[in-house]
C-alpha cells in the first residue's frame, strides 16, 4: 500500500490518538503562546473598565456545563474585573442547569474580593421563560426575582434600595451558549437604552455579528479564544492578577496551547488529505485513459 | 365542546396578541401594569412545561422498561439519577458527610453536580472534537467551487482564531502599502473580513428574513389564519 493509499484509508483511531496527545501535551507541558486580542473584546472590556467604580452590571450566564470551559472563564474573569472596579453584580441565569456554576464563580470571586451577597452582588438564581423573564426584569428586578438564589427576600437588599429595574443597571452582558443574546437586546438592551456585550461559544459567535455592527451590542467574545484574551487585557492593565494574587483570571489561557495544537493539526490533515485526494483521483483518470 | 378546543383559543390569542402589540405603542401605568401581569402569567405557564417534562421523561421511560425494549437498562439508571437528584434537591436535612442541605455550596446536590453532572456533560461536548477531527480529515474535500471556498474559509478562520495564527502571521514577510506595513499572511485580518463582511452580510439577510416571517406568523395567530398550534393540521 503507498502513501496516497494509506492516508485516504488511515483508520480514524490514529486521529483520535493524535487530537488526544495534542489536546493532553500541550495541558502538561505548557507552550505559553503569545495571546493577541481583537477589537471585539477589546470593546467588551473597555466599555466595563470605563464605567464610574460602583456602577450596576446586570450579568445573564446563559450555559451549563457543556460549555463550561469556553464561557466559564469568561465569567470568572468579568466577575473579577467588575469587583476590581467595585461594581455592583446582579446575575442570573436563564438555563436550568446554570445555577451551580454561577454559584461557584460569584461565590469563589465574591469572597476573594470579600465582597458580600445583597449589598455588592446579587445572585438571582434561575427562572424560567426566557423573553417573560428579561421583559419582567424590565418593569421590576425585585418583582420578577422576589427572592434569590439562596431564598432571600430582594427587597429588603440594599443593592435594590437604588436599582429598581433593568434600565437602572449601567451595562448588561450576556455570557450565552443559545440564542439567549437576541432576547436581552430585544427585550432589555434596545429598548431600556442600556449598553450590551455578549459572551458567546465560538460556534455561535459568527451570528452576533451583524448586530455588532449595528452597535447593538458593544463587543463580542467568542469561545475560549475571547475568554483568554479577556484575561490578557485583565492581565495587563492590572497587575494583581498577573502575579497569581487572583487566582481566578488566566484559566482560558492554558487552554489555547491545547487548541492551538488540535485546530493546526486539523488543518494539516484537511490539506494532505486533500492532496492524496486529488493525486489520487489524477492516478484512476490516467489508468482510465490507458485501459 | 366545539367552542372550548376551536374558538376560546383563537379568542384568547386574539385578545392576548392585540394587548400586548397596542401595550407596546402607549406606555401607561395601565399598560405596564397589564404587561407585568401578562409576563408573570407567562412565567407561571413555562413552570408547568417542567411538570410537563418530568411526566414525559418518566412515561418514555417506564414504557421502554416494560416493554423491554433495547437498551432498556439505561432506562433504569435514567429513572433512578432522577430520583436522587430530586431527593438531594428536596430533602430538608443534611445526608450524612455533608455539611449543607437542599442546593447549597457543601450539599449532597452541589456535590452531585460538580463531580457527576459537569464532567458527564464535558465529556459528551469533548467528544465532538474527535468526530470533528475525523470528519474533517474524510469528507472535507475541495470537489467543487463552493466546496474549495468553503475549505479555505474554515483553515482561515481555525489558524486565525487561535494564537499559532499570529505567530505564522508575525513570522511572514511585511510590505509597504498606503504608508500601511502589511504581513503578506495576515490571518487576523482576513479572520475580521471574513466575519465582518461575507459572513455578517449573509447572516443579516437571514435574520431580516426570520424575524419578517416572524411577524407574518404572528399576525395569522392573532387573527386565527394559522392554527395549527392547537394540535390541528387546518
Amino acid at each position: 500500500m503507498d502513501f496516497v493509499t494509506l492516508i485516504l484509508n488511515l483508520d480514524r483511531k490514529i486521529i483520535f490518538g493524535c487530537v488526544a496527545l495534542l489536546v493532553v501535551w500541550p495541558l502538561l507541558v505548557p507552550i505559553q503562546m503569545p495571546i493577541g486580542t481583537t477589537p471585539e473584546v477589546r470593546s467588551i472590556f473597555s466599555a466595563i473598565d470605563a464605567l464610574p467604580n460602583g456602577s450596576d452590571v446586570m450579568i445573564a450566564a446563559d450555559y451549563d456545563p457543556s460549555s463550561k470551559p469556553e464561557l466559564q472563564p469568561f465569567t470568572y474573569s468579568l466577575l473579577a474585573h467588575c469587583f476590581e472596579k467595585d461594581h455592583k453584580v446582579h446575575i442570573l441565569t436563564l438555563w436550568p442547569g446554570g445555577p451551580a456554576l454561577i454559584q461557584q464563580a460569584i461565590e469563589e470571586v465574591g469572597a476573594q474580593y470579600g465582597k458580600s451577597s445583597g449589598t455588592d452582588y446579587c445572585f438571582l438564581g434561575y427562572k424560567p421563560g426566557n423573553a417573560a423573564v428579561v421583559g419582567g426584569l424590565t418593569n421590576s428586578i425585585t418583582g420578577t426575582y422576589p427572592t434569590d438564589f439562596y431564598n432571600r427576600p430582594t427587597a429588603n437588599m440594599p443593592i435594590y434600595q437604588r436599582v429598581q429595574r433593568v434600565k437602572d443597571c449601567d451595562y448588561i452582558v450576556d455570557i450565552a451558549a443559545g440564542a439567549t443574546v437576541e432576547v436581552w437586546i430585544a427585550f432589555a438592551s434596545a429598548p431600556e437604552n442600556v449598553p450590551m456585550s455578549a459572551a458567546c461559544t465560538a460556534v455561535s459567535a459568527a451570528g452576533y455579528y451583524p448586530y455588532y455592527q449595528a452597535g447593538q451590542l458593544d463587543g463580542i467574545s467568542g469561545g475560549m479564544k475571547g475568554s483568554a484574551e479577556y484575561d490578557v487585557l485583565l492581565m495587563d492593565k492590572y497587575p494583581n492578577f498577573k502575579n497569581g494574587g487572583a487566582r481566578i483570571a488566566g484559566n482560558a489561557v492554558k487552554g489555547m496551547d491545547a487548541q492551538s495544537a488540535v485546530h493546526l493539526f486539523i488543518v494539516l490533515s484537511i490539506i494532505l488529505a486533500n492532496i492524496c485526494y486529488f493525486i489520487a483521483n489524477k492516478r484512476q483518470r490516467e489508468e482510465r485513459r490507458n485501459a | 365542546m366545539i367552542f372550548l378546543k376551536r374558538q376560546l383559543p383563537i379568542i384568547i390569542a386574539f385578545v392576548a396578541g392585540i394587548m400586548m402589540w397596542i401595550r407596546y405603542y402607549i406606555p401607561s401605568e395601565v399598560s405596564t401594569n397589564l404587561e407585568d401581569g401578562y409576563l408573570e402569567w407567562v412565567r407561571i405557564i413555562v413552570g408547568f412545561a417542567a411538570i410537563l417534562g418530568i411526566l414525559s421523561l418518566l412515561q418514555h421511560h417506564m414504557l421502554k422498561i416494560r416493554m423491554k425494549r433495547p437498551g432498556f437498562a439505561f432506562s433504569y439508571v435514567t429513572i433512578a439519577a432522577f430520583a436522587l437528584m430530586m431527593f438531594a434537591g428536596f430533602a430538608p436535612f443534611n445526608f450524612p458527610g455533608f455539611a449543607e442541605k437542599n442546593m447549597e455550596t457543601g450539599s449532597l446536590f452541589n456535590w452531585l453536580y460538580e463531580f457527576t453532572f459537569i464532567p458527564m456533560q464535558a465529556t459528551m461536548f469533548s467528544v465532538l472534537a474527535f468526530f470533528i477531527a475525523s470528519a474533517a480529515f474524510r469528507a472535507f474535500r475541495a470537489r467543487s467551487m463552493e466546496a474549495t471556498l468553503l475549505l479555505v474559509a474554515a483553515i482561515i478562520m481555525m489558524v486565525g482564531r487561535v494564537p499559532i495564527g499570529d505567530l505564522i502571521s508575525n513570522a511572514t514577510p511585511t510590505f509597504m502599502m498606503f504608508g500601511n506595513e502589511y504581513h503578506f499572511i495576515d490571518f487576523e485580518e482576513w479572520t475580521g473580513w471574513l466575519l465582518n463582511v461575507p459572513n455578517a452580510a449573509a447572516k443579516r439577510g437571514i435574520l431580516l428574513g426570520v424575524y419578517l416571517s416572524q411577524i407574518a406568523i404572528s399576525i395569522r395567530i392573532i387573527f386565527g389564519i394559522e392554527r395549527t398550534y392547537m394540535g390541528g393540521g387546518d
